[in-house]
């Protein structure tokens, strides 16, 4: 124990993380009002990734071909001759782009950012607390998310100890495929753990995310028994993976398996990631496909239910057992 | 929170829909649609009368006979259904003209009132008529327009006139307005006899003919005047309701109608002895305060307060039950929809609803400071929900004390969308009170007026004198005085702004700009009291504040137990700290322009210039927690608080500041060529102390740490802060405990008032054609957030598809 803390200490003044974003206001992150720090770099590639500059544990540059006023600063900027105005598509070729970012300091209209930097635990921490406030007036805290933050297992459990020093709720939204033993410094220091599960049967899996299930199961069951408090979350992919079977089979591993789960959560899909998908130029697979609405996600928590298992609908809070049947009829 | 409130929530959710309401509001609703607002001429003839008849006698008198032959001769109206009852004259949604406040607006747009666009009025051929020919040839001369503009020196009136720079239209061309009538002490408790039979007693003490004195019998005659004319227009009532019973077939509405009879015998002579007649009384009294002066900001105070002894008395007595007693209070809110201060054209442009900032306010604390939300607040709140016209004016005041299942129930309203109810601090609203010079008794009791500004029924204030554009005076410093629109030396003639070597160089001659244009703004408020005081002094007002009855003077000679200084506006507040932080950071910080560059960009709007705007665009901006620029805006308001503070009224009361105002910022936007902070010339002005449109990009948390920072106390006309939100953001109960838990954080970090739009989809669509009025939303989703602007076409209509689907 007590080297464990020598040795969390000491890396204290190493760690450096990447991160992509950190968002101030979030409601729908974990309990109460929450500000989200997003981790860059996540070992899973899902079809539906709200998030492409997530993927990537790499500085990425990103052009907003909207804000663009074809000014030609960047490419005056660029010392390497890639940067072209965003609106005539940003990069020339596929040339090595070392994200120095002069054509982003270049850019007088920000069409140009920076997706991702290096920081410090500390400098996390500064913008957390800014919002201290609100997590005392809604029960709320920080939640890590990403990418997949237990690949950044020193500095998340850096940021973690910190946090829970400084009494801030702690939760992490995760998809599961980590490394247990790395990740296990930062279980004890978690609050809360949404944890997703996003198909059940392995072939789909390996297709949709382009990994195996197999360690995320394991990790989910290694983590409802660490007694952290979790909520299972499915993103609902109409006609990808909300088949009644796949639904009833992910209830049923989290009655049988994660009993300690307060629940599932269904994630409705939703394509409001294309702008940045344009940004990096990347394709986006799953162009024919349109979000879920209310009557289809209410039908995927009746089966939950059918389950017996609890269900988290969309705008609901997380709240223990107890008092849920009267919260729910709030809406 | 904790779940005891939640479970209350539920309980009160889950009482059966009252049976009774929905039918007779569903009636009334439909009869207030079909209704088309008018202008009726009874009152403007019958006042105009009385004058030609008391030629001569003093002022107070006068104008106390006149209302009095108003209320003698106006039609009395009562339409189907209504349990509560009352008109402005002849028709059911009117407006009345005061000529003796202004006349001359209405002659010259006579021909386009029933065609504009904005707020259009009936006005039949035959009052036209009558206003050409009998009303406008007696006022002539004689109004409160006339005589201010001919004491406004020229220089006032250049820079104060249809400027956009300096307005104070509201106090020289209209009655005051901004009070609240004293219900809990003084009309709650001896009705119109009761002031009567005090008057009388007064005039009986006076030993002896003094100056003073006489002075005095003139008030107290007033008095008496005016508590007959109320006493005499409710006896009217009941004895329509008592005919119309008579020849009513239908036995329900027959007694309904009997009871109205029983009701109007009884208010506004006596102190309302039921709920329903409590309700009347309120009704009354905003009748005689429209008829007395037609002006924005009557206000019906603390609703919950002084109703809930009467619906506490009806329910243990059996009289009444909670359904009931939400009915009547509907009733109330379509009828206070239906009475509205008259309004210009150009007033039209920016208070166009039909609307006349009737504030009722709701919660709070009881003058011992102990929480003061009862079961009629809730009552209140639900009625606002059903009913969901535009009056009255709900605001909530909430205190750390304020039961969480309360603050629920107000942002389930708030959530609707339309900006109501506006919710206040009332820890800081206390404060401003006190620094107006209320005892914190009495400055726990206040309640709000017209949009956002503390007051109370113990005060007499002018809460809204004037507004002026700070943003002019930062385009003077960097103009050397001249307007960019129009050339004309506004301002001072201050340094060369090529030759500022130094953010301080800037600083100094924006400051002497703002220094002489409110010091122009206090002149004229001086002149403008004068006037009233000399012209319009206020009989009916005063017999319903204390302070005026014991000293035996009107308001506007300092009457009133407690009266404080006026109130200054200021208008483009953030626009101002992000040019400042813009100029700031690129010319002096960054050096990446010149002053030179700078005000030739400006000059030209931006033309040929747009990457040093969109450095400056993208330069800090209020709104972000960013103290690059926060401080300023925090330097500006105090600065605009200390200037003011050191002006003193005509009765010795120091002026105060205030940054709100809803729709100011659009025609002070009009006035103003391109400024620093990257806007182009003529679009608006932020709104009140909010933000810039667009420019707060990092959610509701960090706008309102921005907000926190300022000292909302030091402005005690009101500060404003406008949050718009996105449907889905603010779904579900997560959406509900959200929005209360940033109520609440606001509050704690000192901020005064905060009102949440939900936008729907049409906003939407709006804004992305024009997403520089709107750019802030955020949107949010678990996992990922955006703000709405800057999101691909493809995406936004996703949002907009999103909107449309959410049921709130
Ligand atoms: S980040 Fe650097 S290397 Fe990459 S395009 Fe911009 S200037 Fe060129
Ligand atoms: S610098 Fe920015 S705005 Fe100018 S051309 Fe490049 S991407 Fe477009």
């Amino acid at each position: 124990m007590e080297r464990a803390q020598i040795s969390r200490e000491a890396k204290r003044t190493t760690a450096k993380g990447i991160i992509f974003e950190i968002e101030r206001w979030s409601l729908s992150d974990g309990p109460g009002t929450r500000t989200v720090v997003f981790l860059k770099g996540c070992p899973l590639s899902c079809w539906w990734c709200a998030n492409p500059e997530s993927q990537s544990d790499r500085v990425q540059i990103g052009v907003f071909t909207g804000k663009c006023i074809d000014c030609d600063r960047c490419a005056e900027a660029c010392d390497k001759g890639l940067a072209l105005p965003a609106v005539k598509g940003g990069f020339s070729g596929n040339g090595p782009c070392r994200a120095c970012n002069r054509c982003v300091s270049a850019c007088p209209s920000k069409a140009r950012r920076r997706m991702g930097e290096f920081v410090s635990a500390s400098e996390v921490i500064k913008e957390i607390k800014k919002d201290s406030i609100f997590y005392r007036k809604s029960g709320g805290g920080v939640t890590f998310s990403g990418g997949e933050p237990f690949r950044q297992p020193e500095f998340l459990a850096e940021l973690l100890a910190t946090c829970k020093k400084a009494g801030i709720h702690t939760a992490v939204e995760t998809c599961g495929l980590f490394n247990w033993e790395t990740a296990a410094d930062c279980i004890d220091l978690i609050d809360f753990v949404m944890f997703d599960l996003k198909h059940m049967d392995d072939r789909h899996h390996r297709r949709l995310t382009g990994a195996s299930n197999s360690l995320v199961l394991e990790n989910a069951e290694k983590m409802a028994r660490a007694g952290v408090d979790m909520v299972i979350r499915i993103p609902i992919i109409p006609s990808i993976n909300d088949s009644e079977e796949n639904i009833r089979a992910t209830a049923g591993f989290v009655r049988e398996k994660l009993d300690t789960a307060l629940g599932i959560e269904p994630l409705p899909y939703h394509r409001l990631g294309l702008t940045k998908y344009a940004a990096l130029g990347l394709d986006y697979k799953l162009s024919d496909i349109s979000s879920p609405d209310d009557d289809h996600i209410q039908a995927i928590c009746h089966l939950i239910t059918e389950e017996r298992v609890r269900c988290f609908s969309p705008g609901s809070r997380y709240q223990k057992e107890s008092n849920q049947s009267q919260l729910t009829r709030i809406k | 929170m904790n779940t005891m409130a939640a479970e209350r929530v539920t309980d009160r959710r889950q009482t059966p829909e009252p049976t009774v309401s929905g039918a007779r509001r569903k009636a009334l609703m439909e009869q207030f649609r079909k209704a088309k607002p008018a202008i009726c001429m009874e009152r403007t003839l019958a006042f105009t009368n009385s004058h030609k008849q008391t030629e001569g006698q003093p002022v107070i008198l006068r104008r106390a006979k006149a209302f009095r032959a108003v209320c003698e001769s106006i039609t009395v109206r009562i339409f189907d259904h209504e349990l509560v009852v009352g008109t402005l004259g002849n028709g059911h949604r009117l407006g009345v003209l005061c000529p003796e406040m202004s006349w001359s607006w209405l002659k010259e747009e006579i021909d386009t009132i029933t065609s504009r666009k904005a707020e259009p009025y009936q006005f039949t051929d035959e009052n036209k008529k009558l206003f050409v020919e009998e009303i406008v040839p007696y006022w002539r001369g004689q109004s409160l327009e006339e005589f201010c503009l001919e004491r406004m020196p020229e220089d006032h009136k250049n820079i104060g006139i249809g400027t956009g720079i300096m307005d104070t239209e509201m106090k020289w061309r209209s009655g005051v307005g901004e009070i609240t009538p004293d219900h809990q002490d003084i009309l709650f408790v001896k009705g119109y006899s009761g002031i009567k039979n005090e008057a009388l007693d007064q005039l009986r003490q006076l030993d002896n003919l003094s100056r003073e004195n006489q002075e005095k019998r003139d008030f107290y005659r007033s008095m008496i005047e005016i508590a007959e004319a109320m006493i005499t227009l409710g006896k009217r009532y009941s004895t329509l309701a008592e005919s119309l019973a008579e020849n009513c077939s239908d036995p329900v509405r027959k007694k309904e109608l009997l009871t109205i009879a029983r009701t109007c015998s009884n208010v506004p002579a006596n102190a309302p002895a039921s709920f329903i007649e409590g309700l009347q009384m309120v009704f009354f009294v905003q009748l005689g305060c429209l008829l007395a002066e037609s002006s924005p900001a009557f206000n019906v105070g603390r609703f919950d307060q002084f109703m809930f002894p009467l619906y506490q008395a009806d329910i243990e007595a059996g009289r009444l039950d909670r359904a009931e007693a939400l009915e009547q209070i509907e009733c109330l809110w379509i009828k206070l929809s239906e009475i509205f201060w008259l309004l210009t054209e150009n007033g039209a442009k920016y208070y166009a609803g039909y609307c006349g900032f009737q504030n009722l306010t709701l919660g709070g604390r009881k003058r011992n400071g102990r929480d003061a939300t009862n079961e009629v607040s809730y009552l209140a709140l639900e009625a606002t929900a059903n009913v969901g016209l535009h009056q009255p004016s709900v605001s909530v005041s909430i205190h750390p004390e304020t039961p969480d299942e309360f603050l629920i129930e107000v942002c389930r309203l708030a959530r609707r969308g339309n900006g109501m109810p506006a919710i206040h601090n009332d820890i800081i609203a206390t404060q401003m009170m006190m620094y107006k010079g209320l005892p914190p008794d009495q400055a726990r009791d206040w309640n709000g007026l017209g949009c956002v500004v503390p007051s109370t029924r113990k005060v007499s204030e002018w809460t809204y004198a004037g507004q002026y554009n700070m943003a002019a005076c930062l385009e003077w410093a960097l103009n050397r005085g001249k307007s960019r629109k129009t050339g004309q030396q506004f301002g001072l003639e201050t340094k060369d702004p090529a030759t500022f070597t130094s953010f301080d160089d800037l600083l100094e001659s924006f400051y002497g700009q703002v220094k002489k244009l409110i010091k122009t703004g206090y002149e004229t408020t001086i002149i403008q009291q004068l006037v009233h005081q000399e012209s319009v002094p206020r009989p009916f007002f005063s017999a319903m504040v204390e302070g005026c009855m014991e000293s035996g003077k009107d308001l506007t000679r300092g009457g009133a137990k407690y009266n404080a200084g006026p109130g200054w506006v200021v208008v483009g507040c953030a626009d101002t700290a992000n040019g400042l932080a813009a100029i700031k950071k690129i010319v002096f910080d960054q050096k990446k322009t010149t002053m030179a560059e700078l005000c030739s960009a400006l000059d030209n709007n931006f033309e040929g210039f747009e990457e040093l705007r969109q450095l400056l665009v993208n330069s800090p901006k209020f709104g972000n927690d960013d103290d690059y620029v926060d401080n300023l805006q925090v330097e500006l308001a105090d600065f605009s608080d200390r200037e003011f503070r050191q002006y003193r009224d005509v009765l010795g009361l120091p002026f105060h500041s205030a940054i709100m105002g809803l729709t100011f910022n659009i025609p002070t936007g009009n006035s103003l060529g391109a400024l620093p902070c990257g806007r182009f010339a003529g679009v608006p002005l932020a709104e009140g102390s909010s933000p810039h449109p667009g420019t707060d990009i990092s959610g509701p948390t960090a706008c309102i740490k921005s907000l926190g920072k300022m000292n909302h106390e030091n402005q005690p006309g009101g500060t404003l802060l406008n949050l718009k939100f996105l449907p889905k953001a603010v779904e579900g109960e997560r959406g509900l405990y959200g929005l209360s838990a940033l109520i609440r954080a606001y509050f704690e970090l000192g901020g005064y008032h905060v009102q949440f739009n939900v936008v729907d989809a049409r906003k939407l669509l709006d804004a992305q054609l024009h997403p520089e009025k709107y750019g802030s939303f955020v949107v949010r989703v678990a996992g990922y957030c955006a703000i709405f602007t800057e999101c691909t076409k493809e995406v936004q209509n996703e949002i907009i598809r999103r909107t449309e689907h959410c049921a709130l």
